[in-house]
C-alpha cells in the first residue's frame, strides 16, 4: 500500500496545474511556436503580474485553465479569450512579450516600450519569424544578407 | 620658450586622432584633449541597446551620467542646441562628445565628393545658384591621394569596377577590400531599375563604398550583418575614430579625457600656444603646444574659437552651417525583401548627383534601405495591430506578421544643402555645467535645396511605379530629417577676407593654428562627408608635420 499511495501522490503532483506551466501552455497557443523558454516564461509572468495588469492575466489564466486540452484549445482560446475586448490588450502583450522582450507601458497612441533582460531582447521570436534576425546579433556569416535567409517560412 | 607639447590636438573624434596618429610617428609629442571618454565599453554599450526603450535613439548607448552633465552635447540633451523652436526651421544634425567621436554611431559610408563638387562656382555659376556656392581652394586631383591614404586608415570596402569612373572622379588606387555584399533586396531592386531612365538620367543601383570590413582587416573582423551600424557596430567590423586614438597611444601620443577645452589663447605674435582646459573635477589648467589643432567637429569648433575670440577676422567662422537634407519614402512590394537582415544600408544610385539641373537645384544620392519600417515602428506596432484590432494569434499571426514586414521598403535621400552665411553657429547665453556656453543655432535649408529635395521625391515615386510597390506612404516635401553630416562653419578659402582657413586646413589669422574635420567644406556636394574630412585631416597631418620641420624626426632614429 505505501508503495502504491507514494505513486499516486507523485502522479497527482505531476498533474496539478502550476501558473508558470499554464502560462507556458497559454503562451504556446498564442504565439505559434512550439518550444518556449521555461526561464523566460518566469521572467515574463512576473513583469505581467507585477502592475496593473494582473487581475487581466489571472482571469486569462483561469480562463485557459477552464479549457480542455487537446486539438481544439486554440479555437478556444480564440473564443474565450482573446475574442474579449477587455483582455485583447493583455493577450497582445504576452505575445509582444514572447516576439520581443517589450512591454507596452500604456495604451496611449505613442508606442512606449519598455524592455527587460539583454538575453530576454535577443531572445525576441519575432524576427526568425520575418526571418531575420534580433538587430544586434546576427549570428551569420559575412555577406549572408546577400540570399533569402534559411530560416524563411515556408 | 618651453612647451609642453609639440602639437595639441582636441577632439578625439576620427579627424584628430588621424593627426595624432601621424604625428606621433613621425615623432611629434603630441596630446589629444578629449571632452568625453572612452565609457561604457563597446561591449557594455551593446547589452544597453539590447533594454533601450527607442531604439533608433542615437544616444542611447552612449549614456553616461557624468559626460552627458560635464560634457553635453545635442545627442545627450535635447535642449542643447538653442535654436528657436518648432515649426521654426530646425538643425537636425547631432553629435557625440566621447573619444572615437560621432564615428561611433555613424553608417560608415564612405562615397567620394565629385569633381565637380570641389568647382560648383566654376561649372554652375548663374542667377540661381546661392551665392555662397564657391570652388574649394583645392581641386579633387589634389585630394585624391589623400582619398586613398585615407581608405586604407579607414578599411574602405567598395566595388573597382561599379566605382571606376562616376562622373569623371577616377581612382588611382583599388578598394583596400572588395564590396560589402548587395542585400537581396538591392538586388531585387536593381533588376527592376537598373537601365530605365528619369529627369534624364539612368537608375544604376552601385554597392555603396563603406568603411566596413568585408575582410579580416587591420585586426578587426569582417561585418556580419548586425544590422545596427547606428547606434554602434557591436563587432567593431565597422571603423571608428577610436581606431586611430589607439594606433596615436601606441605611437606614443597622450589622450587626456574628460578634459573640456574652454579657451585658446593669443600670444603677442598673434600665434596661439595655449589651450585652456577645465576638468570634470572643476579644475581650470592649461598646456602649451607649438601647434594647436581644432578637431572638435563642425559645431564645437567654431563655438570654440568665438569663445577665444580667435581666426575670425572673416567674419565667417560659425557661418555657412551644412547638413544633408535626409528623408525617407515608404511602401510595400510584392514579394518578400526580407529586411531586417544585413547592413542597414548596402547599395545606392548616384545617378542623380551631378548635371546641369545644379543650376538650378541641389543633387542628391539615393540609398536602398534594408531596415524595412522600422523608422515607422515596425514590427512593434506591426505586432500590437495584428493582435488588436485583427484579433490574429498562433501560426495565423505569424504567417500575417511575415507578409507584412518582410515586404516592407524603404528608400532614402540626402540632398546636398547650399552654403548660407546666415545659416550658423554662435554662442548661446544658456551654458552648461561647466559655465561653457551652448551653441546658438540658426538653420534655414535654401530654396536651392528644398528644389533637390522636392526632385528626390519624385525620384521615390518613380522607383516605386517600376517596383510596382503599393501602401506608398505620403511625404511632406517641406519637412526633413538630418543627415548627421554637420559641415561647414570654417571654411577653406584662398582669400582670407571670406574664408577660415587656407588649403592647408590653416588659419588665415595664426599659423600655427590648423583646423580640421568637415567644419573647413566650403560645399558639401551630396556624399557622406567622413572620408573626405579624414582625406583633408591626413592632408594637413603632411603640413603641419612640415611646419614643425628638422625637430621633428621618427622615433629611433637621429
Amino acid at each position: 500500500m505505501p508503495k502504491v499511495s507514494k505513486s499516486k501522490k507523485r502522479l497527482t503532483a505531476a498533474k496539478l496545474p502550476s501558473t508558470l506551466d499554464d502560462f507556458l501552455a497559454l503562451s504556446r497557443i498564442l504565439t505559434g511556436v512550439p518550444i518556449l523558454e521555461a526561464g523566460l516564461a518566469g521572467q515574463y509572468l512576473d513583469r505581467l503580474n507585477s502592475g496593473p495588469l494582473q487581475p487581466a492575466m489571472a482571469t486569462i489564466l483561469q480562463r485557459f485553465r477552464d479549457i480542455p486540452p487537446g486539438p481544439g484549445a486554440a479555437d478556444l482560446v480564440k473564443k474565450k479569450i482573446v475574442a474579449d475586448d477587455g483582455l485583447r490588450p493583455v493577450v497582445s502583450q504576452i505575445i509582444l512579450l514572447w516576439y520581443t522582450s517589450a512591454m507596452r507601458d500604456s495604451q496611449s497612441a505613442s508606442l512606449a516600450l519598455r524592455f527587460g533582460t539583454q538575453d530576454a531582447y535577443f531572445s525576441g521570436l519575432v524576427w526568425t519569424i520575418i526571418g531575420a534576425h534580433p538587430p544586434g546579433l546576427s549570428g551569420g556569416y559575412f555577406g549572408h544578407w546577400r540570399y533569402a535567409p534559411e530560416n524563411e517560412p515556408k | 620658450m618651453s612647451l609642453d607639447f609639440d602639437v595639441v590636438v582636441v577632439g578625439a573624434g576620427v579627424a584628430g586622432a588621424m593627426v595624432a596618429h601621424r604625428l606621433s610617428s613621425v615623432g611629434a609629442r603630441v596630446l589629444i584633449l578629449e571632452a568625453g571618454s572612452r565609457n561604457p565599453s563597446r561591449a557594455q554599450m551593446v547589452g544597453a541597446y539590447a533594454i533601450a526603450p527607442i531604439k533608433g535613439l542615437l544616444h542611447n548607448p552612449y549614456l553616461n551620467a557624468e559626460s552627458d552633465a560635464k560634457a553635453p552635447s545635442p545627442d545627450s540633451s535635447s535642449s542643447y542646441y538653442d535654436q528657436p523652436p518648432a515649426p521654426h526651421t530646425q538643425y537636425e544634425s547631432t553629435y557625440e562628445r566621447r573619444t572615437g567621436g560621432s564615428t561611433w554611431h555613424w553608417l560608415g559610408h564612405t562615397p567620394r565628393m565629385l569633381v565637380s563638387d570641389f568647382q560648383m562656382k566654376s561649372l554652375y555659376d548663374g542667377p540661381n545658384l546661392p551665392p555662397a556656392m564657391v570652388d574649394w581652394p583645392i581641386t579633387y586631383d589634389d585630394l585624391e591621394p589623400w582619398y586613398c591614404e585615407a581608405e586604407a586608415e579607414m578599411g574602405v570596402s567598395g566595388s573597382d569596377e561599379e566605382w571606376k569612373d562616376v562622373f569623371g572622379t577616377k581612382r588611382s588606387k583599388p578598394f583596400p577590400m572588395s564590396m560589402i555584399w548587395p542585400s537581396y533586396s538591392d538586388k531585387w531592386i536593381a533588376a527592376r531599375i537598373n537601365g530605365e531612365k528619369f529627369d534624364g538620367a539612368e537608375y544604376l543601383v552601385r554597392s555603396t563604398p563603406a568603411a566596413r570590413n568585408s575582410k579580416l582587416y587591420d585586426g578587426r573582423p569582417p561585418c556580419a550583418g548586425n544590422s545596427i551600424c547606428v547606434p554602434l557596430c557591436p563587432i567593431g567590423a565597422k571603423y571608428d575614430g577610436a581606431v586611430h586614438v589607439g594606433k596615436a597611444l601606441e605611437a606614443g601620443g597622450a589622450l587626456w579625457e574628460q578634459c573640456v577645452v574652454s579657451k585658446l589663447d593669443k600670444d603677442v605674435d598673434g600665434s596661439v600656444h595655449t589651450v585652456q582646459f577645465i576638468t570634470y573635477g572643476g579644475d581650470h589648467r592649461a598646456v602649451t603646444a607649438r601647434i594647436v589643432v581644432i578637431a572638435a567637429h563642425a559645431i564645437e569648433t567654431p563655438k570654440l574659437l568665438l569663445m577665444s575670440g580667435l581666426a575670425n577676422s572673416s567674419d565667417q567662422v560659425g557661418r555657412n552651417l551644412m547638413d544633408h537634407l535626409s528623408k525617407s519614402a515608404f511602401a510595400v512590394v510584392g514579394e518578400p525583401l526580407f529586411p531586417f537582415r544585413g547592413p542597414p544600408s548596402t547599395s545606392g544610385i548616384e545617378s542623380f548627383r551631378d548635371g546641369e539641373f545644379r543650376k538650378e537645384r541641389a543633387g542628391f544620392r539615393v540609398s536602398l534601405d534594408n531596415d524595412g519600417w522600422s523608422r515607422l515602428n515596425s514590427p512593434y506596432a506591426e505586432i500590437l495591430d495584428l493582435v488588436s484590432n485583427q484579433k490574429l494569434i498562433g501560426a495565423e499571426l505569424q504567417s500575417a506578421l511575415f507578409d507584412r514586414v518582410s515586404k516592407q521598403i524603404r528608400l532614402s535621400c540626402s540632398v546636398e544643402v547650399a552654403p548660407d552665411s546666415n545659416n550658423r553657429v554662435e554662442l548661446s547665453t544658456a551654458t552648461d555645467a561647466l559655465g561653457l556656453p551652448h551653441p546658438k543655432i540658426t538653420f534655414t535649408p535654401p530654396e536651392y535645396s528644398y528644389k533637390g529635395l522636392a526632385q528626390a521625391i519624385k525620384t521615390f515615386a518613380d522607383m516605386f511605379r517600376l517596383m510596382d510597390a503599393t501602401n506608398i506612404q505620403p511625404i511632406d516635401p517641406r519637412t526633413y530629417d538630418g543627415a548627421g553630416h554637420i559641415m561647414g562653419t570654417c571654411r577653406m578659402g584662398k582669400d582670407r577676407k571670406s574664408s577660415v582657413v587656407d588649403s592647408d586646413c590653416r588659419t588665415h589669422d595664426h599659423r600655427n593654428l590648423f583646423i580640421v574635420g568637415s567644419s573647413v567644406f566650403p560645399t558639401c556636394g551630396s556624399p557622406n562627408p567622413t572620408l573626405t574630412l579624414a582625406a583633408l585631416a591626413l592632408r594637413t597631418a603632411e603640413r603641419i608635420s612640415d611646419q614643425l620641420g628638422a625637430k621633428t624626426k621618427p622615433r629611433g632614429k637621429s
